[in-house]
């Protein structure tokens, strides 16, 4: 296994300065594995500790944020190390793609320098400046992006959202990273940009075999690109499995109401699935099974027990206690 | 950038203007002033006062002259050292009072930023509250308090520096602790919220995501972001640092502007008061603009 | 350029989203109540209230349960340090004057300069800056840029060059002082208007006919009020401090009225000889600052909790 997650918690200490102190579990024991060369989806409403979770194992968290079980890649373990050995991952085996490509470059610097200082801190003494230009400006090209000599002077500020994220991507391309993980890369852009970046990755991923975590509200974004489909809610995976599985034999009551649920078109952030009932309040989440408030198929035991992970299939993965089909 | 830099001295033209133009006004119609008729005037005065102010003529023509004289950078003789022209006492203090708010300035910038960083580094840790109480304490004790207390320890109680005079390094000790002490605190302060907003920001993320050792995170990603509000300081604390050297001057006896500023209102050296005053409002139109220009160049996102 | 600095202190991090902390809110509060409770949850806030409180009381009751008066002459204890039987508490200055008395009526002064020069501040800001955000267009440009103009003027100057030609009066003070400040709440209220006239109860009032008169009056003022208080509370200490150091110059409240400023400056010139001169009217302007500072900042946080 290139990358195994056990257990993993992530607690928010929240300070709202009326009452006292209180712990927002967002990420409740996830626990995944990934495979080289596959390529995953992880699918939930807003709020239900996708990003949270990749940025516990990337040492991301915000401050007030704390993680919680273990996570190896490649047999080394990731969790609360310090940034020295992190720096070691970061960048050059695990790349990271982010939501949005108009904060995520910096606005002072040209995109050369964001671009070779990847490989200026991950080459150490092999560095050289004139080789890093040619393939920052080679992989500039490579994500399509037209000029790229002119883009590598250009500042973020020049560049179109979709060039920006393009940049972006290359950025984690380039010292040819194991892992990619990409946190809604497409959420920020119009509709038909979407399909440009969805596009380039499925290229990269043919061409390099690099793996794909691919975060999303977006479930038919998903299909051509990705093996397996992860869903989680209120910060536990509720159901995972093949993308057929998923699509075709859904078992969890959610699942069911994410595929259900038409595209809505909102005005920037392109699709959104609108399911009846509002998301959990973190921090006062339901005894028993999370969605029991909003699930059409909701029993007694389901208000105060939570349910076990059941088998359907070799990786077809589901907490619920109903039993269908 | 050259137009932009036009354009940006032009804008700043009608307030030099609006200054000159309320310090004549002031000058010439305050009843009880220089020129009000009604008080009698040494007779030397008088004719020299007839002759700089073109009493005889209207207005109008006599504020004309005025602005012409101020441009050549004359504002007259002293109402009350008739041997000296305004100018004079201006450039005679002038190096003392650009030395001290020079020094001060740097001094500010140094040690602010440096606690400032260190705070934010240290959010919410024991360092942090160290410092940001200290900050308040800076920002809190006025001037005139903080010079006695000081004057009081290091001269009068352990007599270790000199608390008047003027000409040696050591004469400006305390006065330029004195004037920077409330800058440290600000600059502090303000260095710390903005490396804390900074470093929230989602590029430093990337960064961070890219591999980054934090010692570069900080000095290529987060530098210039958290430096360039400081920047917009400069012109406030060229406002509140002249404002203080009028304190410091007077309580260290040192031979700057400020202090001719006081003694000039105390006996009421209208032509004194006047002058320095428009001269001071040139020195922090300046410093705005300078601010502004050095903003300008540096934030690549500004269009010219 | 002021507003940056400004906009700094407003703009810290945002750690935590918003909608955690409406869900978090305890239910059934209004904004102005968990903005009081907040508040009464900063230490550093209640005990600065406590104390600015005690301080209030003792400036204006103080002074009626000394046998001394502003200007009455001890000759026997001249100069003397502090002394409970002689009824000098604080002390007496080298005329024999009794320092309780003069530092309490001093803080009269003071405190009634900090908020009367605020208050005036307070209204014509309110107005200036309402009128120029709900108009908005031509009529907003003209006024904001007038304030402009006025920012970049160095007005502690020309206070002190009023003061030269007016003589040195209290009333200036005020009036100097107020006119300085209302500069910087004219900006906030504008901004606030500007973002409420958006806004869908003011459009609604619009709708059904209601005056401008009236829309301001009802939707724009209170709806802005939050970051005005907290600036008005940071006024106060400025307008103070101000005060002080014009009165510390000789160039404000004159003898024999006494201010924390004209007796700061007094004990300055003796502070070898009789420290205490100095000791109780510093002590007492820091405290004031220290107390005032603490409320604004914790009202800051209070009214605005993304800023902690
Ligand atoms: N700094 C923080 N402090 C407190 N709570 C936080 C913080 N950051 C995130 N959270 C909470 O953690 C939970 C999970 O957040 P996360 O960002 O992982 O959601 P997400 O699934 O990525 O949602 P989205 O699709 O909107 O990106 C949310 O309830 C969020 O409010
Ligand atoms: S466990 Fe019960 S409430 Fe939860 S999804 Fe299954 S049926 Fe619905
Ligand atoms: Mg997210």
């Amino acid at each position: 296994m290139m990358l195994t997650i056990e257990n993993l918690r992530v607690d928010f200490t929240v300070d709202s300065g009326i009452q006292r102190k209180q712990t927002l579990q967002a990420v409740r024991g996830v626990s995944l594995e990934l495979d080289q060369g596959e390529n995953v989806a992880i699918v939930g409403e807003s709020g239900s500790g996708k990003s949270q979770l990749f940025n516990a194992l990337m040492g991301l968290l915000p401050p007030n944020g704390s993680a919680h079980g273990s996570v190896s890649f490649n047999q080394q373990a990731l969790l609360n190390q310090s940034d020295k050995s992190l720096n070691k991952i970061r960048g050059k085996e695990i790349g990271m793609i982010f939501q949005d490509p108009m904060t995520a470059l910096n606005p002072y610097l040209r995109i050369g320098k964001q671009l070779t200082e990847v490989l200026e801190v991950h080459e150490g003494a092999n560095f050289n400046k004139e080789s890093a230009k040619r393939r920052a400006i080679e992989m500039l090209d490579r994500v399509k992006i037209k000029d790229p000599e002119q883009r590598f002077n250009s500042y973020p500020h020049e560049l179109s959202g979709g060039m920006r994220q393009r940049v972006v991507i290359a950025m984690a391309l380039l010292c040819k990273p194991k892992l990619i993980i990409a946190d809604e890369p497409t959420t920020a852009l119009d509709v038909t940009v979407q399909t440009e970046i969805i596009r380039l990755l499925k290229d990269i991923y043919r061409k390099e075999r690099t793996s794909i975590v691919l975060i999303t509200h977006d479930l038919p974004l998903v299909a051509g690109l990705c093996d397996r489909i992860i869903v989680m809610y209120a910060g536990k995976i509720v159901e995972t499995g093949t993308v057929d599985e998923i699509f075709y034999k859904a078992q969890h009551p959610y699942t069911q109401a994410l595929l259900a649920a038409t595209p809505t078109n909102t005005e920037k952030s392109g699709k959104m699935l609108a399911i009846d009932g509002q998301p959990p309040d973190p921090l006062n989440l339901p005894a028993g099974c999370a969605f029991s408030p909003r699930c059409a198929f909701v029993e007694e035991r389901c208000k105060t027990e939570s349910p076990p992970e059941r088998k359907i299939d070799a990786g077809h993965l589901v907490s619920c206690f109903r039993e269908n089909n | 950038m050259l137009s932009y830099f036009a354009k940006r001295i032009a804008s700043s033209i009608p307030t030099l203007f609006i200054i000159i133009t309320i310090a004549f006004f002031m000058i010439r119609l305050a009843p009880g002033g220089p020129f009000d008729s009604e008080r009698p005037v040494p007779a030397e005065i008088a004719a020299n006062l007839e002759k700089v102010y073109h009493l005889n003529d209207p207005l109008p023509v006599q504020y004309g002259y005025y602005l012409l004289n101020v441009l050549k950078g004359d504002f007259g003789p002293s109402f009350k050292y008739h041997d000296f022209t305004v100018s004079e006492l201006i450039a005679q203090g002038f190096p003392v009072s650009i030395q001290l708010g020079l020094l001060a300035i740097l001094l500010s910038l140094m040690i602010g930023v440096l606690l400032g960083v260190i705070a934010a580094l240290r959010q919410n840790s024991a360092i942090d509250y160290l410092v940001m109480g200290l900050a308040m304490t800076g920002i809190t004790i006025p001037n005139f308090v903080m010079a006695p207390i000081l004057i009081l320890l290091f001269g009068v109680f352990w007599g270790l520096l000199p608390t008047s005079g003027w000409g040696e390094l050591k004469h400006m000790v305390l006065p330029v602790i004195v004037l920077s002490l409330p800058q440290i605190a600000t600059v502090a302060r303000m260095t710390r919220a903005s490396l804390i907003e900074t470093l929230n920001m989602p590029y430093i993320r990337t960064a961070k995501a890219k591999g980054l050792p934090t010692r570069l995170i900080l000095s290529r990603h987060a530098s210039r972001a958290t430096l360039l509000p400081i920047l917009s300081w400069l012109g406030p604390a060229t406002a509140a640092i002249i404002t203080g050297s009028v304190v410091v001057e007077t309580i260290f006896g040192l031979p700057g502007i400020g202090r001719h500023f006081i003694n000039g209102a105390l006996n009421r050296d209208y032509t004194l008061v006047m002058g320095v005053v428009v001269f001071y409002g040139f020195l922090i139109i300046l410093m705005n603009l300078l601010v502004d220009l050095l903003y300008a160049w540096l934030d690549p996102r500004i269009k010219y | 350029m002021l507003g940056l600095i400004q906009g700094l202190n407003t703009k810290m991090s945002a750690l935590i989203p918003n909608e955690i902390i409406a869900d978090n809110a305890v239910v059934g509060l209004s904004p102005w109540q968990q903005a009081w409770r907040r508040l009464l949850n900063n230490k550093a806030a209640v005990v600065s209230i406590v104390l600015l409180v005690i301080i209030a009381v003792l400036c204006i009751f103080g002074p009626l349960f000394s046998p001394w008066e502003l200007d009455s002459v001890d000759w026997d204890n001249m100069g003397t340090p502090p002394h409970l039987q002689s009824h000098h508490y604080f002390g007496t200055d080298s005329n024999g004057r009794d320092l309780f008395v003069r530092t309490l009526e001093g803080g009269r002064i003071s405190l009634m300069v900090g908020l009367l020069a605020t208050a005036v501040s307070f209204i014509i800001g309110i107005i200036y800056g309402s009128i120029a955000g709900y108009a908005g267009g031509k009529t907003d440009s003209i006024m904001m840029r007038f304030v402009d103009v006025l920012y970049a003027l160095p007005f502690m100057f020309f206070v002190i060059l009023l003061t030269v030609y007016f003589g040195r009066s209290i009333w200036l003070i005020f009036i100097a002082i107020g006119a300085v400040e209302w500069l910087t709440m004219a900006r906030i209220v504008r901004g606030q208007t500007l973002s409420l006239k958006q806004r869908s109860f003011v459009e609604a009032a619009r709708v059904t006919g209601a005056s401008h008169y009236s829309i301001i009056k009802r939707h724009i003022i209170p709806n802005t009020l939050g970051p005005v208080i907290v600036y008005a509370t940071l006024t106060v200490p400025q307008v103070i401090l101000f005060e002080s150091f014009l009165s510390f110059l000789g160039l404000g409240v004159q003898e024999p009225m006494s201010s924390w400023g004209v007796l700061i400056a007094e004990g300055a010139q003796q502070m070898e000889s009789a420290p205490w001169m100095v000791l109780s009217p510093a002590i007492m302007l820091a405290v004031t600052l220290f107390c005032l500072n603490f409320i604004g900042d914790g009202l800051r946080d209070a009214l605005d909790p993304k800023d902690r």
